[in-house]
């Protein structure tokens, strides 16, 4: 078996931190095919196997008013068979690949783990649906993802405790004609009412070579890596990039309270929102730290107030979602049986309007940057993770091998930056704020 | 894959239909259309020359003095060491009356030692960068540690000191107790929790330790008290009834020391003998119904105990599964899901333990589609189960489980825990390394066999969660009689008959 090491560790010591932290990077190569294509490349022959991820970026950032869900539904598409790959998902079974594709607010993804040996059909299975999806697409295709993901909605959203809350959120931060507006699922009576010429369209628009990545990571050479590659993408055809969205972010102008009833969870919930930052925005890294330090861990100061201390909530946890189009940052607390989401809302605020006057201690700092560092280590002990992530920062930083630099840029947040942070992007005048009820029940009542 | 010709076949029938007209039917060679520039795409590539084997890590095996079992493996891949502590107890330990013990246990182990505050084991893996997470399973409790290997040291001290130095001290067991009996409030209102419990229930019995709701019920977390606590952690917590299994970057030399070190002083003691109760006997099917009246979809679970781990067809019948409905190509999935767009995805699998095994059905459906879903699933079932898989079906089976072993067994997380299910089910330590020989000697015949003795619909108890309207001509289906436990699964009585509208 072969054992080296496909990713490079640098020990390093870190002043500040006192301890050795493994700072990860992976190695890889790059080009850019003449039609668009960027091609990102690296070897791990840990296993006989290859990860192979295209990002193409198109998300629901890029949908239009009255089309929620599309990108998603489009995904769908994507699975349904090209013009010489009738079934993609039988000839992927066939070889005893792991595969999926996944939508969100920005970009969309498809993506196959193969024996190393069937390199060549997960790229003539990709090259075919990102050049030929068009001439077998038909109505029977759609009408059949339609239901699927209507009924993915269903599944994921209705019957899920707070699903429906997550629409409200998207819907208040997000409204119309926004194209986040029902976050990425969309409205079912929009999915049922998309065309074959919506279909169309947007794989004219979107998916073409130079709006793609194509990562690599696993057991190849890197020559015959390349010339599959440019045997099954090289001859699609060239077309520029298409323009990326730009949709001012809708910001919160005033406190907006909003009450929701939920026929399947049994337990009041509280989230707070506030409008966000863009993926790699400047005040992103200390507004992740910021979230640790605030509610995720379990020497949080929301989990110590409220789960430790006060026990009014059996769960916290505080999120800095960056979006392409400007992210939220939130804040959920989930009641302990018997107490109110007016409870919760008390002692949430306490606990900001602490960290905003008093900022967060060096420890309390020192702690989240290992926690967010910590995670990094770990995001690349898969190839698959690793393709995910050279396709992430090829995308959001134009460098797939941005991850030393990301961690660096953890490493370099201060104290002053977080306690800043929390002034700027937590105002509590500029707040969303969502109750959710059981169905059935008076909101602040006790049970 | 039948692929390749597809376009061929599709290009002489066009010139079939445009030449049928004409008086005739020979037209010149040369008049043929050329093929389309990209005709080259059609076939499926074939694979690349070279076939590397994917080698399975096997653990190396040791045993301390206090007869604490160990399975090592050394992968300096990613400087992350995985160390998961597996006691062999788990639900099976809770005595009568006292449903959910084991679960409490697992969920207060890491709140406080006798001499680290909640908040302080907390803080010091948080400083490590270190991850310990706890199960409870049906058989077992595992402690699950993530650490980076430069800080294998203290995190694994701190492990030893939450697995064995627990204080269970009164605010901190009353605090997760209330967290538990939210959750179980709040399982009430899961069609996939509600059709959980049912399903125990009916395989493993009303007084089997696992026969009962998952976590135990309001009542008897009620009466759990932290000396049941104590017993159950003095009783099953011993070296003799664990295994400690590690993967990742550590250096050989010293890892054994430092285990012993951190586990050696444990102190055996014999087990109480076990006194679990028979599973039930196979009983004429039933249809167990939940009103859930809320849902839009209706939770379906079908559900029966087959064979052991140890079991000579158990590969047999993992295999038979995939085609059915393991993958995301079999059967029931693509029926339910592709066919008739009646669900976001339906599939069955096949999980073993020691004593048994369960075979499971699950989907969510569209409401309005209960019955007709639990018709469709029935067929393709009753079909299957005459012994129907074909070549391509079996192909595609077993090159899934074959090729899904390295993805599976990739990370130290994945190949610690597997090392210890491996023990705990008592299948040989090689066991996934000789398993594409295995795999490979299986023959449709023997799947077949092994699919028609353990699939047969007709002893498949059935479980439907979801709103009652949906629910009206279940009877109709004659699968056997229809059992209504609303009001035992969800502590209430059943809402009254919705009116079905005359319709849809």
């Amino acid at each position: 078996m072969r054992t080296r090491a496909a990713t490079t560790w640098l020990l390093v010591l870190t002043g500040a931190l006192a301890a050795h932290a493994a700072e990860p990077s992976i190695p890889f190569e790059e080009y850019t095919l003449p039609n668009g294509l960027r091609v990102i490349l690296s070897e791990d022959h840990r296993a006989p196997q290859v990860a192979v991820s295209v990002w193409y970026h198109v998300g629901a950032a890029n949908q239009r008013p009255g089309k929620s869900g599309f990108a998603h539904l489009f995904e769908h598409m994507m699975f349904s068979g090209s013009e010489h790959v009738a079934q993609p998902d039988q000839v992927l079974a066939a070889i005893g690949a792991q595969t999926n594709g996944s939508t969100n607010f920005d970009r969309t993804n498809y993506f196959e783990t193969v024996p190393a040996v069937q390199l060549p059909t997960a790229l003539w299975l990709e090259s075919d649906r990102m050049g030929f999806l068009l001439p077998t697409l038909d109505q029977k295709k759609l009408e059949t993802q339609r239901d699927v993901v209507s009924n993915e909605l269903r599944q994921r959203i209705e019957n899920q405790p707070y699903g429906r809350t997550f629409l409200a959120l998207c819907d208040s931060l997000y409204p119309k004609p926004h194209p986040y507006f029902h976050c990425v699922i969309g409205a079912v009576e929009e999915i049922q009412a998309a065309s074959l010429e919506d279909v169309r369209d947007f794989f004219r628009e979107f998916y073409r070579p130079s709006n793609a990545t194509l990562a690599l990571v696993g057991d190849f050479d890197p020559k015959t890596a390349r010339e599959l590659v440019s045997k099954y993408f090289g001859p699609l055809p060239a077309a520029p990039v298409p323009p990326k969205p730009e949709v001012p972010q809708p910001r919160l102008e005033k406190v907006v309270e909003r009450t929701l009833s939920d026929p399947v969870a049994r337990i009041p919930q509280l989230q707070m929102v506030w409008n966000g930052v863009k993926p790699f925005a400047p005040e992103e890294a200390a507004g992740d730290i910021l979230s640790v330090v605030l509610g995720g861990t379990k020497t949080s100061r929301l989990y110590r107030r409220l789960v430790l201390e006060k026990q009014l909530a059996t769960n916290v946890f505080a999120a800095n979602a960056s979006l392409g189009l400007g992210g939220y940052f939130q804040v959920v607390a989930t009641a302990r049986e018997g107490h109110t989401v007016a409870e919760l809302r008390k002692e949430v605020e306490a606990v900001l309007e602490e960290l905003r006057r008093d900022g967060p201690t060096d420890q309390e700092v020192t702690r989240a940057k290992r926690n967010v560092v910590g995670g990094l280590v770990r995001s690349v002990e898969r190839v698959a993770g690793k393709a995910e992530q050279l396709n992430a920062y090829a995308m959001y930083t134009g460098d797939p091998g941005y991850l030393p630099k990301d961690v660096a840029r953890y490493q370099a947040v201060t104290r002053p930056q977080v306690h800043a942070v929390a002034k700027s992007l937590l105002p509590a005048d500029r707040v969303l704020v969502l109750d959710t009820e059981p169905a059935g029940t008076t909101p602040g009542a006790q049970r | 894959m039948s692929a390749p010709h597809r376009r061929a076949v599709l290009a002489s029938l066009l010139l079939l239909a445009c030449a049928s007209p004409q008086p005739a039917p020979k037209p010149p060679v040369a008049a043929v259309a050329p093929p389309p520039t990209d005709a080259w795409r059609d076939p499926q590539p074939p694979p690349l020359p070279s076939a590397p084997p994917f080698n399975a890590p096997v653990a190396a095996a040791h045993t301390l003095p206090n007869r604490l079992g160990v399975l090592l493996r050394e992968n300096h891949a990613v400087p992350v060491v995985v160390v998961e502590l597996a006691i062999k107890t788990g639900v099976d330990g809770d005595p009568p009356g006292r449903a959910g013990l084991a679960d409490f246990l697992g969920g207060v182990l890491d709140e406080g030692t006798k001499s680290r505050t909640a908040d302080q084991v907390a803080a010091q893996l948080e400083d490590l960068a270190a991850f310990l997470s706890i199960s409870t399973g049906l058989d077992g409790i595992r402690l699950h540690l993530n650490c980076l290997s430069d800080t294998l040291q203290p995190a694994l001290e701190l492990l030893a000191d939450v697995a064995l130095n627990p204080a269970f001290r009164t605010g901190d067991v009353e605090r997760v107790r209330g967290q538990i009996l939210t959750s179980l409030q709040q399982r009430r209102g899961n069609p996939g929790a509600l059709a959980s419990d049912e399903v125990a229930r009916l395989l493993y019995g009303a007084k089997h330790p696992w026969g009962q709701p998952a976590g135990g019920t309001p009542e008897s977390v009620k009466a759990i008290r932290r000396a049941d606590l104590v017993r159950f952690h003095d009783t099953y917590f011993r070296p003799n009834n664990a295994l400690l299994s590690v993967s990742g970057d550590f250096e050989p030399a010293r890892i054994l020391p430092l285990l012993s070190e951190r586990f050696g002083a444990w102190r055996p003691r014999t087990l109480p003998p076990s006194r679990l109760p028979a599973f039930p006997k196979d009983a004429p099917r039933t249809v167990v119904t939940v009103d859930l009246p809320e849902g839009t979809q209706s939770q379906l679970a079908l559900a029966t105990r087959t064979l052991p781990a140890t079991h000579p067809d158990a590969l047999a019948l993992s295999t038979a599964n995939a085609a059915l409905g393991g993958l995301f190509t079999s059967r029931l999935n693509h029926q339910l899901r592709e066919v008739k767009g009646w669900t976001y995805g339906l599939f069955s699998s096949v999980g073993f333990n020691k004593r048994t095994g369960i075979f499971q059905v699950r989907g969510s459906v569209q409401a309005p589609r209960t019955v007709d879903s639990l018709k469709e699933v029935e067929a393709v079932m009753g079909q299957y189960a005459t012994g129907d898989i074909t070549d391509r079906e079996l192909a595609q089976a077993k090159e899934a489980i074959l090729q899904s072993l390295p993805s599976a067994l990739e990370t130290n997380d994945a190949v610690a825990s597997t090392f210890v299910t491996l023990s705990v089910l008592g299948r040989p330590l090689d066991y996934y390394a000789t398993l594409p020989r295995r795999l490979g000697a299986l023959s449709r015949e023997e799947v077949a066999r092994v699919a028609k003795a353990n699939m047969e619909p007709g002893r498949v108890p059935v479980v439907v969660v979801g709103p009652r309207k949906d629910q009206e001509g279940l009877g109709a289906l004659k699968l056997g009689p229809v059992v209504d436990r609303t009001q035992e699964a969800r502590g209430q009585a059943p809402a009254p008959p919705t009116p079905v509208p005359a319709a849809r």
